[in-house]
């Protein structure tokens, strides 16, 4: 008690200067972001609305590939079907599945509620599964989604609307966490997704900073898929795509109104696992395959592509590493003290996280935020402290063991001979 | 021969005057029919008693001027009728009795009763000789019947050949008019029916019905063994064997194949050497099913009845024969088109009368019904059968994948994607599967839908909304088969009443009382007929004496079990059990314990058939 009071002494004798060291990582990897995408996405108009009969200008195809999908894959067909405007194709591709998944597919077929149905004896990974349904699709808007994901009545009609704009390759989905109320790792993921994706997207739209075009629930050009070649082999081919389209010149969109829903993982081990891949495919596609967005002599070069490749390494990379050292020399300067001054941080987060995720939930109206606010306490540790641990531990990872080549979601095959 | 017919023609004007009415005693239906046709045509008013006691009953009631009488009735003999007859009659009630047999020796062996005969026919007789009799009967010929016995007594002997059978079938050979070219194509024949007597198509029994020699033949009471069809005949065509007696009941000897196996013996098939042998067995099979067919069945005008006889004789199950000679795909082992059995086997299923089991489901074509259908692999989108099935690529390199027409590149494969050449299996690429797809309209899928294109009109149909019907084969029930053996009885009060005619009298007067009490007092009771479905092995097996004392002993130990509650008379067919005061129910419910004690202590198993019949089911 004698050193809470002490300590609440010590921070309230501190000049502004020594305050703002104190809190420097707050200050320098929390508020800017945050803050960025609040009064970005607030500057944003919401997106107009089109009339539903503008988005039959173009035919729709709906593409998923999946591996032993079979339990999943018929809510998932059976939501699309219930759209305001309904895709006037579906491809499935069932990749190498040895749970019966195309006995489903085929039952399917028959009823004629879908339009193809293609699997294969060898799983191949997902880049090859969206390429073949690409191949196949005969749409000229391709709907990308994963066989675990379900759809609010009207994503599929905002999700096309954006493609209006003949310069837009591809439009990104607000993905949004289904079982929030399945243990505290899902409900904060929940809280996570609000604000990274339904507020992170619409405010990086608006600097035309949307980098991924997520493989959960996105739409493409099929012209502009075919002006990249499609996905290429590995993992996180979704961003991979993505900022090859980017480079090419196409426009990504999101639609903050084109609600998809997902399963998270619940448990803290998935939750390491899926991040550890997502951060490794990252760091990898970044810094390896795409590098030469940060060199300025090399042709490809753009100034848009500096700006997402700094964010990244800003607040992503760097806001990691520095993490232990912050807490070293806390620790080593203030000794007991340090606790103190961490909670009251915590206490200056949560003030920030407020305002921001009210904001997230009054873009995405139909998501029921209300139930996660008393969480909220709570988010600021998980994602400023212990996302930001596995985080770093995932770009040690990759950096040293470049362990992205022996993820089990690519087969060992295609890691055997892709190059980057 | 024309002078024969033109005296039966002016004999037979005044024998419909005086001869006005006829009685006809005769358990052959077709004899029956054939009888009753021709002497109607010729003015008289014909009746038709189909056993003996019918007669009887007939003749005391109302007066006859001829009655024909089969000498072996079911039940009574000829002999029997008359000399009841004679017992009973009124003074003034004389009928002229001719007879009419197949066995003139057993007859002449009765004594003194065959002279209440005026005549003896053997058979088969002579039609034109039984109507140039009555002509001469009506023309005042015959003497009374006092003088005639007179006659026979004295050694005159009746003027036809009585003794004589085997003359007669080479008689009826000469004779016979509808088939003028029939002993040339006979004696042609290496089946050699010679001992037979075969109705021929197209000869006797023509598309227009049967031949006037035909006629004459069965009604002067001669059978018929076997129906030959010596010119391609269809199914249709033989329709008439089912509408005359029991015609149906005959063997089909098939000359020509075309049948198929809606005959019963397929000529062709056969081994020249064994088709005699073969159709000499069969003959004789089919006689000894038909003499197990109760009478009632027999004279059945039900083509239903007519079909389950069929099946009894013939021993066989009703079985589907796959042809695509017809558009339906299949036809029945009968001689009835497959729409008359479908119907027919409807009705008899419901009865329990047969069975069914399933044997195989057909595909029609839902515009013509015909199930000659090219089943095709098709498009789902545009139904068309023009695919081509192609292996899937996926080049590991670039996570292209894709028809393996997308890589061919003259003889190498080289990836659409990235242009690199495909080198080695397994470890550039590998083909993880198949795609299909079509080359009218280019959509792909990794599997086809099954669609039917009919070959007699031409339309399409998809799979999942083709038309399909099951295709069973019919076997006689336990329940069809004593139906066949002892007549209505067996299928109850539902069908055809229990016939009160067939009781025995004093079994009648207790029935009624019954009966009374029933409506009176409401007291059930219950009405058991016991029939043995096995008689006749057992008859050949254990000889009549020890049958008779087992049956007489079954209802000793009934009458033991029961006591005073029940009525037991033993008829001609069947034992009647009259109990008082038990409901139906309960009899049936209990059968195995009754049927156990009735059968106690007996040296042969009878193997009784219990009916039970409640007030409501008889008198309902």
């Amino acid at each position: 008690m004698s050193d809470l009071t002490q300590a609440l002494d010590y921070i309230t004798a501190q000049s502004f200067e020594s305050l703002m060291v104190l809190t420097a990582v707050v200050i320098i990897f929390e508020i800017p972001r945050y803050f960025g995408l609040f009064l970005l996405a607030l500057l944003t108009p919401r997106p107009p609305g089109r009339s539903l009969e503008s988005t039959y200008k173009h035919k729709v195809s709906v593409i998923l590939a999946g591996h032993n999908e079979r339990d999943s894959v018929r809510r998932c067909i059976a939501s699309m079907r219930e759209q305001s405007r309904p895709p006037d194709e579906i491809v499935v591709f069932s990749d190498g599945s040895t749970d019966g998944m195309e006995k489903v597919l085929r039952e399917l077929l028959e009823a004629g509620e879908i339009d193809r149905a293609l699997w294969s004896d060898l799983r191949g990974g997902k880049s090859a599964g969206f390429n073949i349904c690409q191949r196949m699709a005969s749409g000229d808007i391709l709907i990308n989604i994963d066989c675990d994901c379900s759809l609010d009545r009207d994503a599929f009609r905002r999700i096309v609307e954006p493609f209006e704009d003949p310069a837009v390759g591809s439009v990104a989905g607000n993905i949004q966490v289904r079982n929030a109320g399945s243990g505290l790792i899902a409900t904060m993921q929940a809280i996570e997704y609000m604000i990274t994706i339904a507020l992170g997207k619409q405010g990086a739209l608006a600097i035309d900073q949307v980098i991924c075009s997520s493989g959960g629930y996105s739409a493409f050009r099929k012209s502009a898929l075919e002006s990249v070649g499609g996905c290429d082999a590995g993992g996180g081919e979704d961003l991979d795509v993505t900022m090859r389209l980017r480079a090419r010149g196409w426009k990504i969109g999101f639609r903050v109104d084109s609600v998809c829903y997902t399963d998270v993982p619940d448990t803290f081990a998935g939750l390491v696992r899926q991040r550890f891949r997502w951060e490794r495919d990252a760091v990898r596609l970044r810094y390896r395959k795409h590098r030469f967005n940060l060199n300025p002599f090399d042709p490809r070069f753009r100034i848009n592509e500096v700006l997402h490749h700094l964010e990244y390494l800003i607040f992503n990379i760097l806001a990691a590493a520095i993490m232990p050292f912050y807490l070293i020399w806390l620790f080593a300067t203030y000794g007991a003290f340090a606790f103190v001054i961490l909670l009251g941080l915590q206490v200056v987060l949560v003030l920030i996280d407020f305002p921001v995720f009210l904001l997230a939930a009054w873009l995405t109206p139909h998501v029921k935020a209300f139930r996660l606010i008393p969480y909220m306490f709570g988010f600021s540790v998980f994602n400023g402290f212990v996302m930001r641990f596995v985080r770093l531990a995932a770009y040690a990872d990759e950096w040293v063991f470049q362990s992205s080549f022996q993820d089990s979601y690519v087969p060992q095959k295609v890691h055997d001979i892709r190059s980057n | 021969m024309s002078t024969n017919s033109k005296t039966s023609q002016s004999a037979n004007q005044g024998a419909s005057a005086r001869l006005k009415r006829i009685l006809i005693t005769e358990d052959s239906p077709v004899t029956q029919d054939i009888l009753k046709l021709v002497l109607s045509t010729k003015g008289h008013e014909v009746h038709i008693a189909h056993n003996g006691k019918a007669a009887l009953k007939m003749l005391l009631e109302e007066p006859f001027d001829l009655a024909l009488m089969d000498y072996h009735l079911p039940d009574l003999s000829g002999a029997e009728v008359v000399a009841a007859f004679f017992k009973e009659r009124r003074p003034d009630n004389e009928p002229i009795f001719i007879a009419m047999t197949a066995d003139p020796d057993a007859f002449n062996a009765t004594g003194t009763v065959r002279d209440a005969f005026v005549r003896v026919f053997a058979k088969p007789f002579d039609f034109n000789e039984l109507l140039d009799f009555m002509g001469t009967l009506a023309t005042g010929a015959h003497q009374p019947a006092r003088a005639r016995r007179e006659e026979h007594a004295a050694g005159v002997a009746p003027s036809a050949p009585v003794n004589s059978p085997a003359p007669n079938a080479s008689t009826a050979d000469e004779e016979y008019e509808g088939t003028p070219d029939r002993v040339v194509s006979l004696r042609a024949r290496p089946s050699g029916y010679e001992h037979n007597r075969p109705l021929f198509w197209p000869q006797d029994i023509g598309p227009a019905g049967f031949s006037l020699g035909a006629r004459k033949h069965m009604a002067s009471g001669g059978d018929y063994d076997m129906v030959v069809v010596s010119e391609p005949a269809r199914v249709e065509d033989l329709r008439h064997l089912w509408s005359l007696g029991d015609l149906n009941l005959l063997p089909i000897i098939d000359e020509t194949g075309h049948l198929g196996h809606k005959a019963d013996v397929d000529l062709p098939k056969i081994p020249r050497g064994s088709a005699e042998r073969i159709v000499q067995a069969l003959v004789q099979e089919f006689a000894e099913a038909r003499a197990s067919v109760h009478l009632e069945v027999r004279q059945s005008d039900d083509l239903a009845d007519k079909l389950l006889a069929s099946l009894y004789v013939r021993s066989r199950k009703l079985m589907p024969e796959f042809s695509g000679a017809s558009p339906r795909g299949f036809s029945y082992n009968v001689a009835l088109t497959e729409s008359e059995v479908r119907e027919l086997t409807g009705r008899l299923e419901t009865d329990r009368l047969i069975e069914k089991a399933f044997v195989d489901r057909l595909h029609g074509c839902p515009a013509c019904n015909s199930v000659r259908l090219n089943v095709r692999e098709e498009c789902f989108e545009c139904h068309s059968p023009n695919l081509e099935e192609t292996a899937i690529i996926h080049h590991f390199k670039c996570a292209y994948q894709g028809p393996l027409q997308d890589f061919k590149h003259g003889s190498d494969l080289v990836c659409p994607k990235c242009a690199r050449e495909l080198r080695h299996f397994g470890v550039d690429y590998d083909k993880p599967g198949n795609v299909v797809s079509c080359l009218a309209c280019g959509a792909s899928s990794s599997d086809t839908a099954v669609g039917f294109k009919c070959l007699d009109c031409g339309v399409h149909t998809d799979g999942d909304v083709i038309s399909t019907h099951d295709v069973f084969n019919y076997a006689l029930t336990d329940k069809g088969r004593a139906f066949i053996e002892e007549g209505y009885i067996v299928t109850g009060a539902t069908q055809n009443q229990l016939k009160f005619a067939d009781l025995p009298l004093d079994l009648v007067i207790a029935l009624n009382k019954a009966a009374r009490d029933y409506t009176e007092s409401a007291r059930p009771f219950c009405l058991v007929t016991i029939g043995y479905p096995q008689r006749r092995i057992q008859l050949s097996e254990h000889g009549p004496r020890l049958v008779e004392l087992s049956r007489r002993q079954l209802g000793e130990n009934l009458k033991n079990y029961f006591g005073d509650a029940v009525t037991i008379r033993q008829g001609t067919d069947f034992d009647y059990l009259l109990i008082d005061r038990m409901a139906a129910e309960n009899f049936r419910a209990n059968i195995e314990t009754y049927d156990e004690a009735a059968q106690s202590s007996l040296k042969i198993d009878l193997a009784p058939r219990f009916s039970v019949f409640g007030p409501g089911e008889l008198f309902g």
